[in-house]
């Protein structure tokens, strides 16, 4: 993928590049908001990491700039302070997601993925999902594995369902606790492997393989073999 | 509220109260000697001394007869320090000596013994200097005895209380001057008294603003630089420059740590993905994670007792909030067989942070799910009080905490000894009381609350509870 990172602090751009770059993505960097916003109305990226607070030109009235434009690259946007109201103003500018430092690069990582992902998938609006042989029909909320009807509770069912969105990428705890459970907080415990290891035994107990995968320090992945 | 509520409280009208009393002791010795040396007193030293000259002349009479006494009249006025007052007639009422211009008729008092308070006018021609001194023809008062000689003369010695009552005017005019003084120095006082506290509860009100709102931006009105008070806002303003400088470089040098650290600890697990031995790997990982955890929860923590308390708040039904936790935590509790029994009353439009008040809940329901051993029991409950206070509780059925332990638990890293065993930083409550405090509450603990017949044996159980102002949306 090709990202454009625009972020003043030399230390923490060094950082989310050298990172990116590892898991294989080009990153250009821009370090001031002019800059960044002449790069990202070029509307070369898949996308776009934006900090909140920047020289020359704000965060926001960047991504203000380049929505006004017609631009709809996905942006997230990174905040040095834990703040609501700062979080309700990014998501008003248009931002996709938004991220708070200091934070994991595992969850940045995962975040910038399914934000690449989303264009493609974000067309249609769906009715049911499919991956290998799980099927999730979204209206009657009915789930099957390889035929077989699968009993979910609510909160269940979210779960799997997010997961299903985005496939073949790591969805991290956060995540799940920002879009399952409408929080943004940081559990102490293991306590989302319990609700997954309950899902696993619904969908993938006494089936050929299993779909859901953990991935060790960042969170979980499902894909069909 | 650390505003002065109450002006007794104030050392400035204290010290105005006392220097008002000390004035008005003054004042009231003033009166009370002016009382004592009054008129009176003054009357009965003239008189004292009019009784000395009568007995003079009376003894002169008695040796020489009326010749004496007409030659002493004449010499006693010819003396200019002298300030009696004569008039000698016979008995057919005609003048012979003295310096009055008339024998007094109207007017006449009796004091008592004899002794007279008169109107006398001087005589004018008479040559006597004392004449000059005091137009003619003006009455004055004076104090008068009468002596009846036995062949049928009268004298009348009189001495002049003029001066008298002028300095009596005088005395009693200072006193009014005195009392005014006192009374425009007792109210500039209590001005400059009252002026000094409402400036005092000024700089007390900014400054309990900023305990309350944790906004360091906010300064002291500077209102003039001419006084002391003013010299002293200045400094509080550039003491808390200081302050908030120093907390900006504190909250970022902890944010540097947070990026310094985070970096190696990034690289070394990629390190340590090269580790060929699996478990040796996973376990190392964990650690790292694990430190990362606990950066992230430090300044989580940090950040939230630094941030203002109105950031971010919006309406918040509290009862909803608690019971997603609960949700949350319900397949754990299900694991351990824990019963749980929750009452919980509708708590609408709570002013606070949605996910912060929902990580109070959950960590400490975690901790209580954590320390409640399988087959336990945990109570929740969620009540609103009268006077319009949110309570929150959480009893569990664990070991318990020893009561030294219990105000400690909010310390960051503070662990127990016999709980170090399980998992944890010891930064869970430290959390929950940061956030707590944001709202403006308060977070205790105590024995649990749960019977000890449903208790497991030897356990105690902990209660954690807080409580929250109740302002509405």
């Amino acid at each position: 993928m090709k990202i454009l990172l625009v972020e003043d602090e030399p230390t923490v751009a060094q950082f989310i590049q050298k990172g990116l770059t590892d898991s294989g993505h080009v990153v250009d960097h821009a370090a001031d908001g002019n800059k960044g916003l002449s790069l990202a109305v070029s509307g070369q990226y898949d996308v776009v990491i934006l900090d909140r607070m920047l020289p020359e030109m704000d965060g926001i009235d960047v991504l203000n700039e380049y929505r006004s434009q017609g631009l709809q690259t996905p942006t997230l946007i990174l905040s040095a302070k834990n703040k609501v109201d700062d979080k309700v103003k990014g998501l008003r500018a248009g931002a996709d997601d938004y991220l708070t430092k200091p934070f994991a690069f595992e969850e940045l990582l995962a975040r910038v993925e399914i934000l690449g992902s989303r264009v493609a998938n974000s067309a249609s609006a769906e009715t049911n999902m499919v991956l290998g042989d799980l099927y999730l029909d979204l209206i009657n909320r009915k789930v099957t594995r390889d035929s077989k009807v699968i009993d979910l509770q609510s909160k269940e069912f979210k779960l799997l369902e997010y997961l299903m969105h985005n496939p073949n990428k790591i969805v991290t705890r956060a995540m799940l606790l920002e879009k399952v459970w409408e929080y943004n907080f940081d559990p102490q415990t293991n306590v989302i492997d319990v609700h997954i290891s309950r899902l696993r035994n619904k969908i993938d107990k006494g089936f050929d393989y299993p779909m859901i995968e953990t991935i060790r320090g960042a969170g979980y992945m499902i894909s069909s073999r | 509220m650390r505003a002065i509520a109450a002006y007794s409280k104030s050392s400035s009208f204290v010290v105005s109260f006392v220097f008002i009393s000390l004035l008005m002791l003054g004042v009231g010795f003033n009166i009370y000697t002016l009382r004592v040396a009054n008129e009176d007193l003054l009357i009965r030293e003239s008189q004292a001394a009019i009784l000395a000259d009568i007995g003079g002349f009376r003894s002169l009479y008695n040796a020489a007869g009326r010749q004496a006494v007409l030659q002493a009249v004449d010499e006693r006025l010819a003396n200019h320090t002298n300030d009696f007052l004569y008039y000698l007639k016979d008995k057919n009422d005609n003048y012979i000596a003295g310096n009055l211009s008339d024998w007094p008729k109207d007017n006449i008092n009796v004091i008592k013994n004899g002794v007279l308070d008169i109107q006398v006018s001087l005589l004018q021609k008479h040559q006597n200097p004392a004449a000059n001194k005091i137009p003619p023809e003006q009455a004055q008062r004076a104090i008068a005895m009468l002596i009846e000689f036995s062949n049928k003369d009268s004298l009348l010695v009189a001495r002049s209380v003029q001066d008298i009552e002028f300095a009596v005017s005088i005395a009693q005019t200072s006193s009014w001057v005195m009392i005014i003084i006192l009374c425009v120095v007792a109210l500039s006082s209590l001005a400059l008294a009252y002026y000094v506290v409402s400036r005092i509860n000024k700089i007390s009100d900014t400054a309990d603003a900023i305990i309350q709102t944790g906004d360091l931006s906010d300064r002291l009105y500077v209102e003039s630089s001419w006084d002391d008070l003013s010299k002293l806002t200045l400094a509080l303003n550039q003491l808390l420059d200081k302050i908030e400088q120093s907390v900006k470089a504190i909250s970022s040098v902890s944010d540097n740590i947070a990026h310094d650290l985070r970096t190696p600890l990034t690289r070394l697990k990629s390190h340590i993905e090269s580790i060929d031995n699996h478990e040796q790997k996973q376990a190392l990982i964990a650690e790292c994670d694990n430190l990362m955890g606990i950066f992230n929860s430090l300044l989580r923590i940090s950040d939230i007792e630094n941030s203002a308390k109105q950031a971010g708040f919006e309406s918040v039904n509290l009862d909803i909030v608690l019971e997603d936790a609960i949700d949350l935590y319900s397949p754990l509790i299900e694991e351990k067989n824990i019963e749980l029994e929750s009452h919980t009353e509708a708590v609408k439009d709570f002013v606070g942070d949605k996910n912060l008040l929902f990580q109070a809940f959950a960590n400490v329901l975690d901790n209580a799910i954590k320390f409640t051993p399988a087959h336990g029991i945990i109570h929740v409950s969620l009540s609103v009080s009268s006077d319009g206070i949110v309570l929150f509780s959480v009893d569990d059925s664990g070991k318990g905490v020893d009561s030294k332990s219990l105000d400690k638990l909010t310390r960051r890293f503070f662990r127990e000894e016999k709980s170090r065993s399980t998992s944890g930083n010891g930064l869970g409550l430290s959390l929950v009381s940061a956030i707590i405090s944001l709202h403006g509450g308060k977070i205790w603990f105590e024995k649990s609350h749960i019977s000890s017949t449903k208790m497991p044996a030897d356990n105690e159980g902990l209660r954690c509870a807080f409580s929250l102002a109740y302002n509405k949306y």
